[in-house]
């Protein structure tokens, strides 16, 4: 799994691809742990590059989701492929998480409203 | 007529690539389309994953054994450990929902959602074999 993050000033893009199981779950969680660490609390998650996620990658997600509430941030999730959104519908995640067919769309949600730090 | 594969693997996750792998051959080979084969690898990973996780409690000197038995109208996959899972079903055998911010209990939602059928054998003193059917059949509804 590969992840790029890039800061946008307001928010901070996440961009995995790749397959998000347990296996890759540790690194992703490492590298969302840094961020937040260094104050980027508003995230933009793409997962346009993820071919597959398993209840595992869920749960990261979940995980992740839960420390970026505690530091009062937001997170989003976008472009989510045909089959990853079919598992977010069926676990009903898709009723947790903020999804965005775009990173513009979900990028103008963190905007609007951004959570700040201190 | 039915036709055989097994594995014994090391219940290590490293050998979760392999299990993708040797997944994506069974696809190809049983003609699934692309949908259908994405939920084999899901429901697959679940599995393997669940038990060297829970099964064999992340125990490396245990095996899984993963088979695919394919018959002229079904898959069916079984994924055996050597311990005992504690894997909490209700009384009728459906999986427990997990709570919305849960970060574990998805995975049997996903394997009961995405087969057309599972059943969960445990002993004690055999371990746990979780078995799965797949309908080989093109014209699958969406979900």
């Amino acid at each position: 799994m590969e992840i790029k993050t890039e800061s946008k000033g307001v928010y901070t893009t996440i961009k995995i691809s790749g397959r998000l199981d347990l296996n890759s779950s540790t690194g992703l969680k490492e590298k969302i742990k840094d961020l937040l660490a260094d104050g980027a609390v508003n995230l933009v998650v793409d997962l346009g590059g993820v071919d597959f996620i398993n209840s595992s990658g869920l749960g990261t997600l979940v995980s992740i989701l839960k420390d970026v509430r505690m530091v009062k941030g937001k997170m989003v999730l976008c472009n989510l492929g045909r089959y990853v959104n079919e598992i977010f519908e069926i676990t009903q995640l898709s009723h947790i998480f903020d999804l965005f067919p775009s990173e513009e769309e979900a990028a103008a949600f963190v905007s609007e409203s951004p959570a700040r730090v201190g | 007529m039915s036709e055989l594969i097994t594995l014994h693997l090391p219940s290590d996750l490293k050998y979760l690539d392999l299990v993708y792998s040797v997944t994506q051959s069974v696809s190809q080979y049983c003609d699934l389309d692309e949908r259908q084969a994405h939920h084999l690898q899901v429901v697959v990973s679940e599995g393997y994953t669940n038990a060297v996780i829970h099964g064999n409690k992340g125990h490396s000197g245990r095996y899984v054994v993963l088979t695919f038995e394919r018959t002229s109208s079904f898959l069916r996959i079984s994924v055996e450990d050597e311990g005992v899972v504690p894997i909490v079903m209700d009384t009728d055998h459906t999986p427990i929902l997990p709570g919305p911010m849960d970060e574990t209990g998805r995975g049997l939602l996903l394997i009961s959602t995405l087969s057309e059928d599972f059943e969960l054998l445990s002993e004690p003193s055999r371990g746990n074999k979780l078995n799965m059917t797949f309908r080989l059949d093109k014209n699958l509804e969406m979900i």
